[in-house]
């Protein structure tokens, strides 16, 4: 079943406790005729922290690719845009697991702005365990279900509800 | 996905198709990743740049408007939701088509739909909502009225479509 849709946004301190997966200043490139960071470049960097998760802390990397022939497809993407993030700006990635079922899991990274210490944006994402022969969705073997349930945990030590939107998340 | 919560009935291609194109993309190279398909910062890209007109001289997309209305400020994105449903390859085709789904006085809520006419599948959807501010005080403000009679006009002729765009269901605008 659907969550229900989570309105309170968490504080920079709460979400700066954390750990921080990735840092960008932000670069010319990335800031538009309004005057500050791109959409593009949110959910770009918000991705980056993604794809730390899956390397680093689920061990989903070219080595697990090459022995399982299994990935990560993304079914749907949540992106809110709190506050701006300008030119110089110092911006760092931090993630939150919320959920899981054998072949799916619900993960919310946060964005955070240290000059302006403000939640920026949030990305939520449903993931689907597949192989990349037959791009259909297969069961998540023990060590990465393991390693997604102990991030649940720590995400629910946290004492702050992550502000899902409420329609996304597996099937239960 | 049968593997995700539940959906509402996407629309067919021919519906969908049925609406103007706001955007046609021939997958290149530099968006196919390591999984041989186009990447998901794509699919937003080529969502925004089928970013329908929102008022008569508007053009389509989402830079810098071309020739902005009296009282026009900035548009400023609040919420997106992607949904992905079928990959795109290299060289295939990709169509955007748009609907506006409600608006209030401040805020825009918009569907991009990109279809694959190659293989003839609903690709991916982008559901916005985008707020009108002021690009000084950085703060809400009333759009200009006519952009409102535009967008009401829209809103009308598309609700004769006989399909409703497959929203998520946690976004849109309060009234």
């Amino acid at each position: 079943m659907p969550q229900t849709t989570v309105t309170t946004v968490p504080s920079f301190e709460q979400v700066a406790a954390l750990p921080a997966i990735t840092s960008t200043v932000v670069p010319q490139e990335y800031v538009d005729f309004n005057g500050h960071m791109n959409v593009l470049y949110h959910l770009q960097l918000d991705l980056q922290g993604c794809g730390q998760v899956f390397q680093k802390v689920l061990s989903v990397n070219d080595v697990y690719r090459a022995e399982t022939g299994n990935t990560i497809f993304t079914a749907e993407h949540h992106l809110r845009y709190y506050a701006e993030a300008r030119l110089g700006e110092k911006t760092t990635t931090h993630a939150r697991m919320i959920g899981r079922s054998d072949k799916v899991f619900h993960l919310m990274v946060f964005l955070l702005n240290h000059d302006t210490q403000q939640l920026v944006n949030t990305l939520e994402a449903t993931l689907i365990h597949v192989n990349l022969h037959s791009r259909r969705p297969t069961p998540m073997p023990n060590e990465v279900v393991a390693a997604i349930d102990t991030m649940i945990e720590q995400g629910a030590g946290l004492g702050w509800e992550a502000p899902v939107c409420g329609s996304m998340g597996p099937r239960r | 996905m049968p593997e995700t919560t539940s959906k509402p009935a996407h629309p067919t291609v021919e519906q969908i198709t049925a609406l103007p194109v706001t955007q046609t993309t021939v997958i290149p190279e530099e968006f196919i990743d390591q999984y041989g398909h186009m990447n998901v910062r794509f699919h937003l890209q080529i969502g925004l740049g089928g970013f329908p007109r929102l008022y008569e001289t508007d053009t389509e997309g989402t830079d810098e408007r071309s020739d902005p209305l009296p009282g026009l400020g900035g548009l400023f994105t609040a919420e997106h939701h992607l949904r992905y449903h079928a990959e795109a390859k290299l060289g295939e085709t990709v169509t955007t088509h748009a609907r506006i789904i409600g608006h209030s006085d401040k805020v825009i809520h918009v569907m991009m739909l990109n279809v694959n006419r190659d293989t003839e599948q609903l690709s991916s959807t982008l559901e916005a909502t985008l707020i009108h501010v002021d690009l000084d005080t950085r703060r809400p403000t009333p759009m200009p009225a006519e952009m409102a009679t535009y967008l009401d006009r829209q809103i009308e002729q598309q609700e004769t479509l006989g399909w409703d765009a497959p929203v998520c269901g946690a976004m849109g605008v309060r009234r």
